[in-house]
């Protein structure tokens, strides 16, 4: 089989594509190399062939978990940047809340607002069928001013999912959101202990 | 024990490809499940990568993130006839990790590849025993006998690159080495691995081979 014939030069950047698939390339001949694979089928086939064993160190590292409220993270920045696609995709959040226990603990749940809707996205909250309970969103006045409203309800059926809110109130005024447990049915007029909260972005 | 997803896992290698290019046409599609999908299967390989090369786990979730997150919005990016996903997604996870460590100040990184290549030779303990750790595991103990079958001079310039995060020159002028002579030996240790890996995988299908038929031939 006889090679095919190629520009002069070709051979350098064959090694070109195999110090690009360990990243050792300096960043000069990275902008100069990225231009030229892009249209050249052999290199790009070279730079496969290389990532095919560059993998295998990937998997001789110290073997680590990620952190569980990673996914649940990953998944609200996900559905608050969905690019808006023809024929179905939901369109971008407008505004969203992490809400946690304590300021700097994990997420428990994301409130995602998108047109008139509020949904909660968890994967932490224990499901409620069963309990006799729903699960309540409220909003919290500025600078505590006042007492907690509560703007809806909803129930969490297990695994991570976005929940949506029985919204009774438009939740857009406040500055924060918090969920607490509350008797099925009920929107009491003050809440249980609040199981998180978290400031709404503008 | 950790439960098994309730995704289906990928049968096997040969699958996995095509499970994996499944699933980023439904990413394509909006579908938030199939990303969740991904997510469970590949981001303990990556959050491991993005934390060995970058020392740090903060840097490495945000790595992690950005890396699924590029997914999510260009999934077209994922060419499946160029080669496998879990390729692909290290790969781009590897180059972000590379470039954060740049960022930061050459004294870290320079202690933290000298771990990188000290820890080649000890295997570590196992944390967990899903099936994807074991497999990846003994993926990762193949690995370590082919890099030390690599000359120290192929092996130290491999690994400076790929877990240190240096460039060629910076390696050249780390080892006191001519930059032809590291670009070189960089070239032939990727060469030497592929050959060595190929023939440790070639050992193991013989193994089983001569199992299955009673060492008769």
């Amino acid at each position: 089989m006889s090679a095919p014939t190629l520009p002069a030069g070709h051979d350098e950047y064959e090694a070109l594509a195999v110090a690009w698939a360990i990243a050792a390339l300096e960043p000069a001949d990275r902008d100069r190399f990225g231009e030229h694979r892009a249209g050249c089928g052999r290199c790009a086939d070279a730079v496969a062939d290389a990532l095919d064993v560059a993998v295998e160190l990937a998997y001789c590292v110290p073997d680590s978990e990620p952190p569980a409220e990673l996914k649940g993270r990953l998944l609200a920045a996900a559905a608050l940047d969905r690019p808006a696609k023809p024929g179905g995709a939901l369109p971008p959040a407008d505004r969203v809340a992490a809400l946690s226990a304590r300021a700097g603990d994990r997420t428990v749940a994301t409130v995602v607002l998108r047109g008139g809707t509020a949904d909660v996205v968890t994967d932490v909250l224990a499901p409620n069928a069963g309990r006799g309970t729903s699960y309540v969103l409220w909003g919290v006045p500025a600078g505590g001013a006042g007492a907690p409203t509560a703007l809806g309800s909803f129930e969490v059926t297990g695994g991570l999912h976005s929940y949506p809110v029985r919204l009774v109130r438009a939740p857009g005024g406040y500055p924060v959101l918090a969920i607490s447990e509350e008797d099925a049915g009920s929107l009491p007029a003050t809440p249980n202990p609040v199981i998180a909260r978290g400031a709404l972005s503008r | 024990m950790r439960s098994v997803a309730e995704s289906p896992s990928p049968p096997s290698r040969s699958d996995e490809d095509a499970w994996c290019a499944e699933l980023v046409r439904r990413v394509g599609a909006g579908d938030a499940r199939a990303l969740e999908q991904l997510y469970d299967r590949y981001a303990r390989p990556a959050y491991s990568l993005a934390r060995r090369v970058t020392g740090d786990p903060a840097f490495a979730e945000e790595v992690v993130q950005e890396v699924f997150l590029a997914v999510w919005r260009q999934p077209e990016r994922f060419q499946p006839s160029r080669g496998g996903f879990a390729s692909w997604l290290l790969a781009a996870v590897h180059h972000k990790s590379v470039d954060a460590v740049r960022r930061e100040e050459a004294v870290r990184r320079r202690a933290l590849a000298l771990q990188a290549v000290g820890g080649l030779d000890a295997s570590d303990p196992p944390t967990d025993r899903t099936e994807d750790v074991v497999e990846e595991r003994l993926r990762g103990e193949r690995v370590r006998q082919a890099l030390r079958k690599l000359p120290d001079s192929q092996r130290e310039a491999l690994t400076l690159a790929y877990y240190g995060g240096y460039t060629q020159r910076e390696i050249a002028s780390l080892t006191r080495t001519p930059l032809g002579t590291v670009k070189t030996r960089m070239h032939r240790a990727m060469h030497q691995l592929r050959t060595a890996l190929d023939d440790l995988a070639d050992l193991a299908d013989l193994t089983v081979t001569d199992r299955a038929e009673g060492g008769t031939r």
